[in-house]
């Protein structure tokens, strides 16, 4: 079974639409990993995007970015249930595994 | 018939999205550093703004910082620079002519090698693995 990374960069409608794909992904029973990295970190936080909490009841993998929430001062900030913290040396290991197709947005 | 068997590299990364409106590149460096880091091959296609990236003109530094003079940022060229000079055979940068020819985008570091846009295709056969980054 092919595994999939989806990183989100965005945040707002269209970044909820991409979060959507992801949902229908995960329900069709692909292995779906979603990384919230740059803008769209903040839906990691809890209670910020409904989306995140759905994802996570659906079986996905949730990343957040380590080095973004830093960044933007968020690394204390509760974070959704499900949801880990990431380095990109992680990140780095599945975008260059064989059988994972990755979606930039 | 003698059959030349191309290089294959790891990770082929086409950055369309443009510079400093986002953190795009700034997630692109260090994906790229660490895929680097695991011992892997990378390259990155730089279309759009992001061939203004590697000019000449840029220095090796950002200008100062007026809250903090006595820090030096270096330039994006030069990040770029180091990135394929601390990797030999490991790194490339590629610039695309069109784009750079059409935003003025001249004169480039030496370390960065030009390409045109007619070889996006074969260079994406290339790569095990290519990530598009679109928003140009």
């Amino acid at each position: 079974m092919t595994a999939f990374l989806l990183i989100e960069t965005q945040c707002g409608a269209m970044s909820d639409r991409f979060l959507t794909d992801a949902l229908t992904l995960t329900r069709t029973g692909q292995q779906v990993t979603v990384l919230l990295v740059a803008d769209a970190v903040t839906a990691a936080v809890r209670g910020t995007n409904t989306l995140v909490p759905e994802l996570v009841s659906a079986g996905a993998h949730l990343w957040a970015d380590e080095f973004t929430l830093v960044q933007r001062a968020l690394r204390a900030a509760p974070l959704e249930s499900g949801v880990t913290v990431q380095d990109i040396a992680r990140v780095a290991d599945i975008v260059v595994a064989d059988d994972v197709t990755v979606v930039w947005h | 018939m003698t059959v030349i068997e191309r290089r294959m590299w790891d990770l082929l990364v086409i950055l369309t999205a443009p510079p400093h409106t986002t953190d795009a590149l700034t997630t692109v460096l260090r994906l790229v550093q660490s895929v680097l880091d695991q011992g892997k091959s990378v390259r990155v296609w730089a279309c759009g703004y992001n061939t203004i990236l590697t000019q000449a003109s840029l220095g090796d530094a950002k200008p100062a910082n007026l809250r903090d003079p006595d820090q030096t940022a270096p330039s994006a060229a030069t990040l770029i620079r180091h990135l394929v000079t601390d990797h030999p055979r490991r790194m490339s940068w590629i610039v695309c002519t069109a784009c750079s020819k059409e935003r003025g985008a001249s004169t480039h570091i030496p370390e960065v090698r030009l390409r045109s846009d007619a070889r996006l295709a074969q260079t994406i056969a290339t790569a095990r693995k290519t990530i598009y980054i679109g928003g140009a």
